[in-house]
């Protein structure tokens, strides 16, 4: 495991791109929620509407949702670094070096868990810095969230990681990764529970909205997702899709040619 | 005899309707030069890309020293396969440390592989910066990480300008006299002739045959003389004896074949001049790899 991390930390640490790429994701992160935090105070002028709480405890799944909506970067990065090695054919080469096929698949994934780490990490210290500048105070109570958010995250990027093996392009993997989340997953969840169900049900169940049903937003997520499934049944949903993932990804790298 | 270093038995790969390659067996012996050669799209890289596990067969097997292949067998290899693969922002030397380290080796001997390719100098600059001869050049650097016993090459020429093809012949050639194993691919018949010890030649993914050069690529002298006495000179070459293995006319020209470097033309001529016959022609052909080669792979 630590050996796999080396190789793939070598394979990043000079790479200029990475980094900039997340610095400004890490910013980003920072930014969106400083931007909401400032509309919260212009809302709360004019009517008293917690839209955006920013105290303690609710911090935590404003901060989580408000991010989530970010996570196509890291996702983005995700799919830069595994269709880079298809790029370069690197990935035959490490094979051809003495990486096994399941060595190397499993460096990537450990290599998502880690950009889903990182993620959470900067989503925590934004609520502990939000949560305790606005409260004046500390508290960990509402935490759950940033479970939750490292869920969410490890979910969208495993995701990004199927699209990349699958596609091995990284232009054709973004595209489909943004037109799938922004897009065909209302769409396609949308029609099948107006259409063919007529009740709110598959949507709910499908990879990426499991996830974000798990992490609701702030205001009004009780009336959005009123009838939607237990915490727990989100969880276990969203581990059994990460769980999927992961092993269509190693299945496909271990079974095909490279 | 000790056993092969690589052991290929019965090689199978399709791709759909199409047969790459096609029950392709042979052996490779320790310390030869093993030359894999045939046209473009004979099947050779497909064979090596089989043997390091990047393309997956559709039956038959191999073996390395007689043992199942395995990720680690690997590690003790040093491939270049098809195309110089690296990181393209990364310098030589960070590529060459992420090679380093998939083979659990440290960082010690990397400038010394880069120096044996004439790349030291050049350590700190990005992959994308390099010539195609410099990206050739670095890969088999790669190759040489670790001191492997066992060197795949496929085509290590190619992109090279002249000056460079020279430099890794020598280096190939350096390198078998450690005692190294090479197998080489190469479509340059010129390539295989000059440096390698036994030869599998493949066509159409079919093996046509594998074996030791002198024995697959047999090399012919052949004396070309003419008289004005051509009846004559038909009889008097048929008394030079069993020097020659056989006598053919070529227009006004007879052509004796010799096994190579049996020709002795101031003896053909001693003997026609002997029996009256004044030659106005004498001429010693070396019979090309590249007409044998077409021979054998035309058939």
């Amino acid at each position: 495991m630590v050996k796999l991390l080396h190789i793939e930390w070598l394979k990043v640490k000079n790479y200029k791109a990475f980094w900039v790429f997340l610095g400004l994701y890490v910013l980003g992160l920072f930014s969106v929620n400083y931007i909401a935090y400032q509309f919260q105070i212009e809302v709360k002028k004019n009517v008293p509407l917690d839209l955006f709480p920013y105290s303690f405890p609710k911090v935590y799944q404003t901060i989580a949702w408000i991010s989530s909506l970010l996570l196509y970067f890291p996702g983005m990065l995700m799919i830069l670094i595994i269709s880079n090695e298809y790029t370069f054919k690197t990935h035959r080469q490490n094979i051809i070096d003495g990486s096994s096929r399941r060595e190397f698949i499993t460096g990537k994934i450990l290599m998502g868990l880690m950009l889903s780490l990182i993620t959470t990490l900067f989503v925590t210290l934004n609520a502990w810095g939000f949560g305790a500048a606005v409260s004046g105070k500390f508290s960990l109570e509402g935490i759950e969230f940033i479970g939750y958010s490292f869920v969410q995250s490890t979910c969208y990027l495993f995701f990004a990681m199927i699209l990349a093996v699958l596609l091995r392009k990284s232009g054709l993997a973004i595209t489909i990764f943004f037109m799938y989340g922004l897009i065909f997953e209302q769409l396609i969840g949308g029609f099948v529970d107006n259409k063919i169900l007529n009740k709110h049900y598959f949507f709910y169940y499908m990879p990426l909205e499991v996830t974000d049903i798990l992490v609701p937003m702030p205001f009004g997520g009780n009336m959005f997702f009123k009838d939607a499934p237990e915490t727990y049944v989100l969880l276990f949903l969203s581990l059994l899709y990460i769980s999927i993932f992961c092993f269509f990804a190693v299945r496909k790298f271990e079974k095909e040619d490279l | 005899m000790s056993v092969p270093v690589l052991s290929i038995n019965k090689l199978t790969k399709k791709y759909g309707n199409i047969t790459a390659l096609d029950e392709v067996s042979f052996d490779v012996p320790s310390g030869s030069v093993f030359g894999l050669l045939g046209p473009n799209g004979s099947g050779k890289t497909t064979t090596l890309g089989i043997v390091m596990d990047i393309l997956k067969q559709t039956s038959g097997s191999f073996q390395f020293s007689g043992k199942m292949p395995t990720a680690d067998t690997r590690k003790n290899i040093g491939t270049l396969l098809e195309t110089p693969n690296f990181y393209h922002y990364l310098s030589a030397q960070k590529n060459l440390e992420i090679a380093a380290a998939i083979k659990g080796r440290g960082k010690n001997d990397i400038l010394a592989a880069l120096e044996k390719v004439n790349l030291a100098h050049r350590k700190d600059s990005k992959f994308s910066t390099y010539s195609l001869g410099m990206k050739q050049r670095l890969a088999i650097a790669s190759c040489l990480l670790g001191n492997p016993d066992l060197l795949v090459f496929d085509e290590p020429t190619n992109g090279l300008d002249p000056e460079g093809i020279a430099e890794i012949r020598t280096l190939i050639l350096r390198l078998a006299k450690e005692g190294k194993t090479i197998i080489m691919a190469s479509h340059l018949l010129d390539e295989v002739e000059k440096v390698c010890t036994h030869v599998a030649i493949l066509k159409k993914g079919k093996l046509i045959t594998a074996g030791a050069v002198d024995d697959v690529l047999v090399n012919e002298d052949i004396v070309e003389v003419s008289a004005y006495d051509i009846t004559n000179l038909e009889s008097v070459l048929l008394q030079l004896g069993g020097h020659f293995s056989t006598l053919k006319q070529v227009g006004n020209n007879f052509q004796l074949f010799f096994s190579m470097g049996k020709a002795n033309l101031a003896e053909v001529n001693q003997h026609c001049f002997n029996h009256g016959i004044v030659l106005n022609h004498l001429q010693l052909k070396k019979k090309s790899l590249e007409s044998k080669f077409f021979e054998l792979t035309n058939n």
